[in-house]
């Protein structure tokens, strides 16, 4: 970390929580390289090369960001999860529209990090499709959006979403067979069969 | 999709989705038909998410390729090991099995690790105790440890002999040894406890899952040290880390002392044992855990059914025995593994077993009523007591309940502490340029500790610590050279507190080290006395078998600043300091083969001893010596900048010495080499640029002498300069 400012990112993902959309936008520099870093290591999944899992690295980078008395607590932390998640997926969709076009799609990056969605990353141009998917789930049902953020972008586990988002496993477990179907549909189903009706 | 999704229509779809799922596959189609009541493109549209979602989890792929994408340390390399396979998976981290990479040996291992630096890393109190002990432990059922370390990212890695083999209860369950077999069996867990305990190691979790059996019937007793976790993923424990709820033991196999949250003693482990013993013997376990997972000591106010009454032909000697290592009271049971073992040999070979004494249990029972009442004395005070026995025993456990907490709470920053301050600093210390990192990690220690000292006024323990502390960070304000009244005061300040508290070794190692302080600061006077103070003060401590290598090391470098300051005065007096060096960290290095601090330096003890061209010893002999200590260190351990300059100081020496000749040029030219890394990696290092201009001095001179008077060696050699260190 280049610039430690352990009280103001706490303060500012407190004003995020609040509903301060500025705040986020003030938040992104300082953890973005981090981020980054973290993105990059992920996507060099060549054997040998393993590093951590992302949630690990995530706590670490918390911890060293905002560690300080009195920020510790788990409000805080869930919060800086699903920050982190936000930005995790800017970062790897703009990864992808920067480097998808000199890729062929074997060779592509294992993305997202979870291991539930395997199939995706065959395709070239499934990441932006998912972020586009994403988008729309966000209109349709915001919590769901946060779901695929967390588990696809940071490969947090049912038990860490369900903490995050305050809800219980068996919901995260649901929404999640759910949104599976749905995302393979928008990304890979042929459109609906049935002419308007 | 046709009609436009909105967000109610997209919850009602998903409502669909679910419930049509729920049922089974051939009433799919008729419920979705009666769910969407006539809505074709609702029904359409759950339909083709139901399609998608079988798709979907068709084209997931095989689990066996996920199951290894899962796992990112698998074909990962930790210094020279390969890790090919998760053996298991625990609370602290995980064990997998490794193969040892080049060499042409193909070992098998098995390699134990803790995640990533920090916050893993609070959970690695117990995984640093379990290498150290076992470093210390060498024992045919204990299973050996091998090598460990701190891999590139800052894992912690232990490498263990890797046993194949079943944990001791199924080995047990398989073969259903007969009576004579199976106690032969348990005597040697027995044998490997006792080892153990003749060194001072309690193991505080003993369990059959902790005991293995290999394909030869020999047992092996595995996870020194280690605590297991409740659970790392629950929320309490990750968010907070004095939340960390360790739990030193299992419950079903801890004594009923340590269940109270007092100390582990040898006691608990005869405890333990008797558990095992008695699992073995009847295939079940003395006390049934509780279905809501709560074991607690008070349950155990009576003794558990005779083994006998369990399994046929169990003696009454042995029902005896097995009762006695599972006295309730520790004072009841057997007095040490040994006896216990002792008494089971009795029984094999017919002779009286001590534990056959009529009045056991009824010592027992009475001991126990003793005890109840001196706990809640001590929990509430005599007036509580006085005023309703009942009341009192209540209210003394919630008392202690919630001491407990208090204590753990202290006990577990404490313990991250500690790390912060020993296991990482050292870690950090190997690195280059790190100067500054450890200074705050030693500050940040100091915090810590200063307020715990605040809120557990007269800890001793806690003390220590801090004294320790301000040891370690006035010695790098005195290396660091940029602040030399800083470290006098730090120093001072450490002496201070450790004389107040009365703790005479801390108080010789604070007054040490401010002489070496002192002396970098050039206060010889006033350094050689602390420092020939310090080390006669440690006498005691050194002079013994099984000196605790730290101190060793610590003591030895106080007799290598004396050496190095007596060098011009009086070299005969250098000469007895640099030996009592050597002798001190030779000592060190051999309770402790892996401390990189007394190898180097041991290495300048003889380097210092060849500056000063002893009558007796060739120089050269010596630094060759100095080169194969460092040699010898054990494979896997990176080479650390400290020990990359001590190599390169006595190859250049050793240069020096020779004069000329292929040997000599070749040492010189490798210790420039070492100091261009060196400089590289500490690239604010004046020292190391000093150094390489030095080393090409050298090499011109060498070119020059090789031409002009070959055969002929030097005289003038130059006093080495000791390395930055």
């Amino acid at each position: 970390m280049s610039e430690r400012k352990p009280g103001e990112i706490t303060r500012l993902l407190h004003d995020w929580r609040q509903g301060d959309r500025e705040a986020f936008e003030e938040l992104v520099p300082l953890v973005y390289s981090e981020l980054r870093n973290i993105a990059a290591g992920l996507m060099r999944r060549e054997r040998g090369d393993h590093t951590l899992q992302p949630t690990a690295l995530l706590h670490e980078l918390y911890f060293r960001l905002v560690q300080q008395r009195g920020a510790n607590d788990w409000g805080d932390r869930a919060h800086f999860f699903t920050f982190a998640a936000k930005l995790m997926r800017m970062i790897l969709v703009d990864y992808a529209r920067a480097h998808g076009a000199q890729r062929r799609g074997g060779d592509f990056m294992k993305l997202p990090l979870s291991d539930d969605l395997s199939w995706l990353g065959q395709q070239e141009s499934d990441i932006i499709d998912l972020d586009r998917a994403l988008e729309k789930l966000e209109q349709l049902d915001p919590r769901k959006a946060r779901i695929v953020e967390l588990r696809f972008f940071l490969s947090c586990n049912v038990e860490e979403i369900a903490e995050n988002l305050k809800i219980s496993k068996a919901t995260v477990d649901r929404d999640l067979k759910f949104i599976r179907g749905w995302i393979y549909r928008e990304l890979r189903g042929k459109p609906s069969a049935i002419p308007a009706g | 999709m046709a009609q436009e999704t909105t967000p109610e229509r997209f919850q009602k779809i998903e409502e669909i989705f679910h419930r049509v799922q729920a049922v089974p596959i051939e009433e799919r189609s008729a419920y979705l038909e009666a769910c969407c009541g006539g809505d074709q493109a609702l029904k359409a549209d759950v339909e083709s998410l139901l399609t998608a979602s079988n798709d979907e989890e068709l084209s997931a792929g095989s689990p066996i390729i996920q199951a290894e994408q899962a796992d990112p340390w698998l074909g990962r390399e930790l210094g020279s090991y390969r890790i090919d396979s998760l053996l298991g998976r625990g609370g602290m981290g995980a064990v997998y099995l490794a193969s040892r990479t080049g060499g042409g040996i193909s070992q098998q291992v098995a390699v134990k690790v803790v995640g990533s630096r920090l916050v893993s890393g609070m959970m690695s109190e117990h995984f640093k105790n379990e290498r150290q002990i076992l470093a210390s432990l060498n024992h045919p059922n204990i299973a050996r440890l091998l090598d460990g370390g701190i891999g590139e990212r800052g894992e912690l890695y232990l490498v263990m002999e890797f046993v194949d083999g079943p944990r001791l209860d199924s080995y047990v369950e398989r073969h259903k040894p007969e009576l004579r077999a199976l106690l032969t069996l348990f005597l040697q867990v027995c044998d490997a406890v006792e080892y153990a305990h003749r060194n001072l190691v309690v193991h505080r979790d003993l369990k059959p899952g902790n005991i293995l059996v290999t394909g030869e019937g020999q047992v092996k007793l595995l996870d020194f040290g280690t605590a297991k976790l409740v659970d790392p993923r629950s929320p309490e424990e990750r968010s907070r880390f004095t939340q960390m709820g360790f739990r030193a033991c299992t419950p079903e196999y801890a004594s009923p002392e340590q269940l109270a949250g007092g100390v582990a003693s040898a006691s608990s482990d005869v405890y333990s044992l008797g558990v095992i013993l008695y699992l073995l013997l009847t295939s079940r376990l003395p006390y049934e855990m509780p279905a809501g997972g709560q074991f607690s000591g008070i349950m155990r106010n009576r003794p558990p059914p005779a083994p006998s009454r369990i399994r046929r032909g169990v003696e009454a000697d042995l029902d005896a025995v097995v009762l006695k290592a599972l006295a309730i009271v520790p004072e009841e049971r057997y007095p040490s593994v040994a006896s216990f073992a002792a008494d089971l040999r009795n029984l094999m070979e017919a002779r009286p077993v001590s534990a056959r004494e009529p009045t056991w249990q009824y010592r027992t029972l009475r001991l126990l009523q003793r005890r109840k009442l001196e706990f809640a004395g001590a929990a509430l005070g005599l007036a509580a007591v006085a005023g309703g026995l009942t009341a009192a025993i209540a209210q003394s456990r919630v008392a202690r309940e919630e001491q407990r907490n208090a204590d753990r709470g202290v006990r577990e920053v404490r313990s991250l502490t500690r790390m912060l301050l020993f296991e990482f600093y050292d870690a950090v210390r190997a690195l280059p340029g790190s100067k500054e990192v450890q200074k705050s990690l030693v500050t940040e220690s100091l915090t810590y500790l200063d307020k715990l000292q605040s809120d557990a006024p007269g800890d001793k323990e806690l003390t220590g610590d801090v004294i320790e502390a301000l040891i370690q960070l006035g010695n790098l304000q005195s290396e660091s050279l940029t602040e030399p009244e800083g470290a006098e005061k730090t120093l001072r300040k450490a002496a201070a507190l450790a004389d107040a508290t009365k703790n005479s070794k801390l108080a010789a190692l604070a007054e040490g080290n401010l002489g070496k302080a002192l002396l970098r600061k050039g206060s010889v006077e006033d350094g050689v006395g602390l420092l020939r103070h310090a080390s006669t003060a440690l006498l005691p401590l050194v002079e013994i078998d099984g000196a605790d290598p730290g101190l060793l090391v610590e003591c030895a470098s106080f007799h290598g600043f004396l050496g190095g300051s007596l060098v011009k005065s009086d070299p005969a007096s250098a000469e007895t300091e640099f030996r009592r060096q050597a002798e001190l960290d030779r000592r060190a290095l051999k309770r402790e083969p892996l401390s990189q601090r007394a190898r180097q330096d041991l290495a300048l003890a003889l380097m210092s001893l060849a500056g000063l061209k002893p009558r007796n010893e060739d120089p050269i002999v010596l630094l060759r010596s100095g080169l194969r200590v460092l040699a010898d260190e054990p494979a896997g351990r990176g080479n650390s900048t400290a020990g990359m300059i001590v190599r390169a100081s006595i190859l250049l020496q050793l240069a020096q010495v020779l004069g000329n000749g292929r040997e000599a040029s070749e040492s010189a030219q490798e210790a420039r080499k070492l100091f261009v890394s060196v400089a590289a990696l500490d690239p604010l290092s004046i020292e190391s640029r000093n150094r390489i201009a030095e080393a090409d001095r050298i090499i011109a001179r060498l070119s020059g002498n090789n031409a002009l008077r070959p055969g002929q060696r030097r005289e003038s050699v130059a006093f080495p300069r000791r390395p930055p260190l």
